[in-house]
């Protein structure tokens, strides 16, 4: 157990300074004038830049320096856990992180909520009626949910609540009423996949043979069910939920778009739009961080309810 | 009661070779309504792809007096975008990159993947832990940051988009064709033909590809509908085609400020997206359930 976890701890390690590396590379390679980005994004586009502000520019940017030189900064600030200061403001990236991330952090927790309460009883429901009009609908349901783009529907949803019914707000942040669109665009999407998986899972219990054997000792159908059938159906969908949360910090780059949340994922796009080094970096650090960390609970949480899983991992 | 031959009231009708049971049949491509539909859709979104800019009713490019921000009617049935410019038009042109780029990044990233999941299952030891080491590395990244970072970077359009896509879009193929491979390698029919001489690339030819192309069809259609909803994701946040060439995500985004004064120009573009992702989706379901019942 403490081997395996610490092999699969080293292997994080790897993911992250590969992703960084990687990142690095991009960065020094990408065509176009790095410097005119940042400068724009600095100052404002449009204006006229002298040759100093430029040269100002390059040289707060570090893009003066040779490119191994460049490099060997980038493994000074990994090797410091240093995330650097921003190139547009000039604020520590630490602390733009720590306050967009609480953000996105509010808006992936609300859509989590909003896809276990709805996808858990949808799934078991339609597992369990297999077949009925009833599970018709869920998998039809699902199948346009999954081929829905997230930002399509954060479009329609503002056209119907916010813009026709007028109930809701549809840009920006504030009391709860700003959270319900943009939480609902964001878990549809891991809804609909963890309502199939669920429904599959049930199905498949339900036909197992220990489920028969129970059945055949006279128990009634709702105990097998409830107190048999779903505790087995919930393992594969309690680890695919954990791997989820990193996919919803993906959907919410283009759902913070659509909202105007100001979130770890806006955050991103302008980084790239505007070629801010280290605030690039340091996001794709955190994202890769929280992807190894989910992939390596689930791993865990696999280890302790499976225990046929223990004898693989040495 | 008289002996006598005795009629053959209801012989069965003879087999023509033996007595051979028939197979069940297998489950047909178009079974139900649905799936019709879905197949008539994908063949929609790809002829608009192979032949959309060049049957498009006006100029998408040039814009139509009067026809500013214009609702639908029968002669736009689309009605018009922020510049006059007709918005059917815009879609119907904007299918080359929407789909056309999306089967550019599946036969990319289904090639190399393919070729990565045969070296690793058919050399095995340490390049095939290598290779896969390297698979999971690349799967450890979310998709979609890893190809807005690369895209964005590198600037919109065509190439570097298909860049972008195919970097992230190549393990599944990997992963799936490697373990067909392992396990088809083990096969006495393969076993054998190695025996009597034939080399890796026989091998490969007449046993490992051929017992690995059904399920790489089927994970080809799902990849297609996911390729399209990444592309037109990538040019909603502006990393897409750049303007005034039109691709759904980008009109979309262009359409995104007039929700207020013109929801046609916000919603309408939306449609092709989705009815294509869907189309491509089942028709993957049903190739599936005809063809690779096994695959994942």
């Amino acid at each position: 157990m403490i081997t395996f976890a610490v092999r699969r701890a080293c292997g994080a390690v790897l993911v992250m300074v590969g992703a960084s590396f990687l990142t690095f590379l991009l960065l020094a390679l990408a065509p176009g004038d790095a410097v005119m980005a940042i400068a724009e994004a600095r100052y404002g586009a449009n204006a006229a830049f002298s040759q100093e502000t430029l040269e100002h520019v390059r040289r707060t940017a570090g893009l003066d320096q040779p490119l191994p030189v460049q490099f060997l900064r980038w493994m000074e600030h990994i090797v410091a856990l240093d995330l650097g200061r921003s190139l547009i403001d000039g604020r520590p990236v630490a602390d733009l992180l720590a306050e967009r991330f609480g953000r996105t952090l509010e808006l992936t927790a609300a859509a989590l909520a909003i896809a276990v309460v709805l996808s858990i009883p949808l799934g078991l429901l339609a597992g369990v009626f297999r077949g009925t009009w009833f599970d018709s609908l869920c998998v039809s349901l699902a199948t346009l949910g999954s081929a829905m783009p997230n930002f399509w529907l954060g479009v329609l949803l503002i056209f119907v609540f916010a813009v026709t019914l007028g109930w809701l707000p549809a840009f920006g942040r504030g009391g709860w009423e700003h959270l319900i669109l943009p939480a609902v665009t964001l878990g549809t999407g891991i809804t609909v996949s963890t309502a199939r998986l669920l429904r599959s899972s049930v199905i498949d219990i339900l036909e197992a043979q220990h489920l028969a054997a129970t059945r055949s000792r006279g128990i009634a159908e709702r105990s097998v069910i409830g107190r048999h059938a779903l505790r087995n159906a919930l393992i594969p969908v309690i680890t695919i939920f954990a791997l989820e949360i990193g996919f919803l910090l993906e959907g919410a780059v283009a759902v913070e778009y659509v909202f105007g949340w100001n979130g770890i994922g806006r955050l991103f796009v302008d980084a790239v739009d505007a070629r801010d080094y280290p605030v690039i970096q340091a996001i794709v650090l955190l994202i890769a961080a929280v992807f190894v960390v989910l992939n390596l609970a689930v791993d865990l949480v696999y280890w302790w309810l499976d225990p046929r899983m223990r004898g693989g991992m040495r | 009661m008289t002996d006598g031959p005795v009629p053959p009231a209801r012989m069965p009708p003879v087999p023509p070779y033996g007595n051979r049971r028939r197979r069940p049949r297998r489950p047909g491509l178009v079974s139900n309504p649905i799936a019709a539909i879905a197949w008539v859709l994908a063949a929609a979104a790809l002829l608009a792809a192979a032949i959309g800019p060049a049957v498009v009713p006006h100029d998408p490019l040039s814009p139509i007096a009067g026809l500013r921000l214009a609702p639908p009617s029968w002669a736009h049935p689309m009605g018009g975008d922020h510049l006059g410019r007709d918005l059917l038009s815009r879609t119907l042109a904007g299918a080359r990159v929407s789909v056309g780029m999306a089967i550019a990044v599946v036969l990319v990233s289904a090639a190399v993947g393919v070729a990565i999941g045969l070296i690793a299952g058919a050399c095995g030891g340490w390049v095939d832990d290598a290779v896969m080491r390297l698979t999971d590395t690349f799967f450890a990244f979310p998709e979609m940051i890893a190809a807005l970072t690369v895209a964005g970077l590198l600037g919109g359009g065509g190439g570097h988009m298909l860049l972008a896509l195919g970097v992230v879009g190549w393990m599944r193929y990997a992963r799936l064709v490697r373990g067909i491979t392992l396990s088809v390698r083990e096969r006495e029919h393969v076993q054998l033909a190695r025996l009597n001489g034939v080399g890796w690339v026989g091998i490969v030819r007449r046993h490992l590809l051929p017992a690995s192309i059904a399920a790489v069809i089927v994970m080809m259609t799902a990849h297609l509908s996911r390729s399209i909803l990444a592309i037109s994701g990538l040019g909603f946040l502006g990393f897409g085609v750049q303007p005034p060439n039109p691709e759904w995500g980008t009109i979309l985004l262009e359409g995104r400020s007039y929700i207020l004064t013109a929801w046609h120009y916000a919603i309408l573009p939306g449609l092709p997206i989705v009815l294509s992702a869907l189309a491509f989706n089942l028709v993957g379901d049903s190739l599936r359930d005809r063809y690779a019942r096994t695959a994942p």
